[in-house]
């Protein structure tokens, strides 16, 4: 770990390892979003600063990364509730009729390979995805997965295992080879 | 499905899905970490004597602006320094008995720069020009 200046609300963090982190965590953060940057950048910048302010405190017990994606996660997560119970609020109120979705991801994706199974990813619950891109991409065993995302271990197992079952029916070419 | 199938099955996945979000970063590239970072500190290093540098550049620039509109502005008035000796001589002429034979255009050409203060002045003050050389 690099030895650069420590912050004062959490003295275990070294700021330039969050910096080393920075691109990780915006993935992180726009997987949290739904591919909106806006969105992500929003809750990035919640999360340092939740993190300067030491609200969210890091006390070494998982490695610095699975912490910041868990904060990260937390912020989304609040973020995401805060905009379904105004939308409801709206609704009861006969004023906006909510979708599930508010708004389209920004991620133009060159090939359209992958953007079929971007959207294929995108069309899983959310928890399910997230795993699958915590596991897949990010390399973090489930157990750390379930850290991040505030669930217990057979929970996770259970949305992992969903979650590849729900991408084969999506991405059939990708399945299984009879 | 066997156990071989079931692992490739999954590295396929797994592929795919990396490569997708992988694509998905490069085509959203994250912000510098100096725009999202809401310390005072963090600053990109390197750049953190800019401000000191702008401000001190800019109190310079000011000082010197008033410096050359409120000194500059005098600066005929002192280039045009009184030749003592000069005057000193027509002290001299002007106090002698013969102070009459001084050429008024020597009078003339001998003129004090003006002054950049008022004097105050006094009333029934009223000296010759003799009088105040003497």
């Amino acid at each position: 770990m690099p030895d650069g200046p420590r912050l004062r609300h959490n003295p275990l963090i070294d700021q330039r390892e969050l910096e080393r982190l920075h691109e990780q965590c915006f993935s992180w953060a726009l997987t949290c979003a739904g591919g909106r940057r806006a969105e992500a950048e929003d809750i990035l910048q919640m999360s340092y600063l939740a993190i300067l302010e030491g609200e969210a405190r890091f006390g070494g017990r998982s490695s610095l990364r699975t912490w910041l994606f868990a904060v990260i996660q937390n912020h989304a997560r609040s973020r995401w509730r805060r905009a379904r119970n105004s939308l409801r609020a709206l609704a009861q109120l006969a004023v906006f009729a909510p979708a599930a979705e508010t708004a389209a991801a920004d991620d133009p994706v060159p090939g359209r390979e992958q953007a079929r199974v971007l959207a294929a990813l995108r069309a899983l619950p959310r928890r399910q995805g997230q795993l699958l891109d915590l596991v897949f991409y990010r390399d973090l065993s489930i157990a750390e997965a379930a850290g991040v995302l505030g669930i217990s271990l057979g929970t996770a197992r259970m949305h992992y295992e969903r979650a590849k079952a729900a991408m084969r029916e999506r991405l059939p070419d990708l399945g299984p080879r009879v | 499905m066997n156990p071989r199938d079931h692992d490739h099955d999954e590295a396929r996945l797994k592929t795919a899905l990396a490569g997708a979000l992988q694509a998905r970063d490069r085509a959203l590239r994250a912000p510098a970490f100096h725009r999202l970072w809401p310390g005072e500190d963090a600053r990109a290093p390197g750049a953190g004597w800019l401000r000191p540098a702008f401000a001190s550049a800019a109190v310079l620039a000011v000082a010197a602006a008033l410096a050359w509109t409120y000194l500059g502005r005098h600066e005929d008035g002192a280039a045009r320094a009184v030749d003592l000796r000069a005057t000193t001589e027509l002290a001299r002429e002007l106090s002698a008995p013969g102070y009459w034979r001084v050429p008024s255009d020597e009078l003339l050409a001998f003129a004090a720069p003006p002054l950049s203060a008022e004097l105050p002045v006094a009333e029934g003050f009223d000296v010759s020009l003799e009088e105040s050389l003497l």
